[in-house]
């Protein structure tokens, strides 16, 4: 065999130490799963590449573009806004910036919960055949979907400034650390309920059902004052004070503080969910999807 | 220096039938008893069974065996793909995987975006990406075309350019499943040439390839695979000359 010489390689810096993997199946659970995180956030460009071809795709060749989810939102935040403002008979310089922001927030999370559930087996046909991180994949989920939220922003910017509504800066600065609750609650639950939708594919029908149904009991386009005795269906449900911590400040509604904490204790149970989930069972998803 | 260790290496697996997948089946098969009632209806797949070696820098492995003995499932452990269900591996170098080439690749961005992104998804830095990318796009020989999307692109030419990106950056450890190849008589020259070349500048490679006379070129150590399980390891006209002597 004459190649068992090797050239000295130009291109690979010799100073840089080689990178290790190591796996052992009996100890590595944990470790494995902090690696593959750790790998997936040391990549922002490739996040980006991955956030834009997944948002644009859908749009290309359009000419609205990635405006057609402001076009498409602010058509059903007006619709919503005028109709039920009649049947509810709401002054509807209020009621507008209410739908608006409640339809764009809850968006947000209904994205992020039914794309979380199918996350890694939409993705398997890639981390089955590529030495790529998975949680990649659950963080360009999130992007896609907070991407998506931006262009939504423009809606509730225009309402709530044609409505007359000044939100102070401390305002705006407290349903914008909501909006970061939402989005870190929103990737732990991701990351877990994506893993357990791989191993039992029911999980994914199971979310889409539970959204059509968590959808009337939230208070996105109705308020939770008119309930009544039936108080108790907003107060522990944790997707109508993760609402508030985002629309409350903005609009000067009550209970914001409550549901602060109310979604920070969410946040938790969701963060030790996704971390004990995916830790525990990352290295059994190429096995499952 | 590159390196890779496998120690009792194993891939065993349960495939879920189609008829108990999901929870309902989970939950019936739960409660119609214990362990022996998890298992049923589940078929077990032991893809490579206790395997252990190691290599250096100069090893050239090259994987022998019949279709669904292990090779490819052992190449995915070896690049990481795979987290193996028992034992332990341990891997010092850069790798490349060049399987799949075209994966990560989107069809409506221009050839020139898609040099970038699919460099960024081998996991290559902006520096490396900036340092080859005239290169890649002059190995590919596709001239204008890489400012059209590559939806535009012939099955070949998207071949090319997966190919030219692949093969533009040299790991420590190189894996290969099947040999690559692209584009007609011309260019497939071309890129046995650089593929070879590639080789010959990396420290590991490992090979799986049913052409004999391929592997007698390109490795040095052989491995017969068969069911998952290592039956010979050695030179490797010995091991191709030891898998000749096994009965199908």
């Amino acid at each position: 065999m004459s190649n068992t010489s090797i050239e000295p390689n130009s291109r690979i810096s010799h100073n840089e130490k080689s990178p290790v993997y190591y796996f052992d199946a009996s100890s590595s659970r944990y470790d494995y799963a902090l690696e593959d995180l750790k790998r997936a956030f040391a990549r922002p460009k490739l996040i980006w590449s991955l956030i834009r071809t997944g948002f644009f795709t859908r749009y290309h060749g359009t000419i609205l573009g990635g405006l057609w989810v402001t076009a498409t939102t602010a058509l059903t935040v007006s619709g919503l806004a005028v109709l039920y403002g009649q049947i509810f008979g709401a002054d509807l310089s209020k009621y507008f910036p209410y739908v608006a922001v409640g339809i764009v927030v809850w968006g947000l999370i209904s994205t992020i919960i039914n794309d979380g559930a199918s996350v890694f087996l939409a993705a398997s046909g890639t981390f089955t055949q590529s030495p790529i991180p998975k949680s990649l994949f659950v963080v360009r989920a999130i992007g896609i979907a907070a991407l998506g939220f931006c262009y939504k922003l423009i809606v509730i910017a225009v309402v709530v400034f044609a409505v007359g509504l000044r939100p102070s800066l401390g305002d705006v600065g407290l349903s914008f650390l909501g909006l970061l609750m939402v989005v870190w609650t929103g990737f732990w639950f991701a990351l877990g309920i994506g893993t357990i939708g791989t191993r039992f594919r029911d999980v994914g029908q199971l979310t889409a059902a539970g959204l059509t149904f968590a959808f009337f009991v939230t208070p996105v386009f109705w308020q939770a004052s008119r309930l009544g005795e039936y108080q108790f269906v907003v107060q522990y449900n944790p997707l109508a004070h993760f609402l508030n911590v985002v629309r409350g400040p903005l609009l000067g509604l009550d209970g914001v503080m409550n549901s602060f904490i109310w979604a920070g204790g969410f946040s938790i149970l969701a963060t030790v969910f996704g971390v004990v989930t995916f830790g525990y069972f990352a290295r059994r998803l190429c096995y499952w999807s | 220096m590159a390196s890779i260790e496998l120690n009792n290496v194993g891939v065993h697996y349960l495939i879920p039938q189609a008829k108990s997948a999901g929870l309902v089946g989970a939950m019936r098969s739960l409660a119609m008893g214990g362990v022996i009632g998890k298992r049923h209806g589940r078929i077990g797949v032991t893809a490579l069974d206790d395997i252990s070696f190691s290599l250096v820098n100069g090893d050239r492995l090259g994987l022998i065996g019949h279709n669904g003995a292990g090779k490819s499932t052992l190449l995915r452990v070896l690049s990481g793909i795979l987290p193996p269900t028992s034992g332990r591996i341990r891997v010092e170098g850069r790798i490349s995987a060049l399987m799949s080439i075209q994966l990560g690749l989107d069809s409506y961005s221009t050839g020139y975006e898609n040099i970038r992104s699919r460099a960024r998804f081998m996991g290559l830095t902006e520096e490396e990406i900036d340092s080859r990318f005239d290169d890649i796009a002059a190995f590919s020989e596709l001239g204008d075309y890489l400012d059209l999307p590559i939806r535009s692109y012939s099955a070949g030419m998207r071949l090319r350019l997966a190919f030219s990106i692949a093969t533009a950056f040299s790991p420590e450890i190189l894996i290969l499943d099947e040999w690559l190849s692209a584009g007609d008589d011309y260019f497939q020259k071309k890129a046995r040439e650089r593929l070879t070349g590639l080789i010959d500048k990396t420290g590991i490679f490992a090979f799986a390839s049913h052409n004999d006379a391929l592997m007698a070129r390109m490795c040095n150590k052989g491995m017969v695979l068969h069911q998952g399980k290592p039956v010979f390891f050695g030179e490797i006209n010995e091991a191709l000359a030891y898998h000749k002597g096994v009965p199908q």
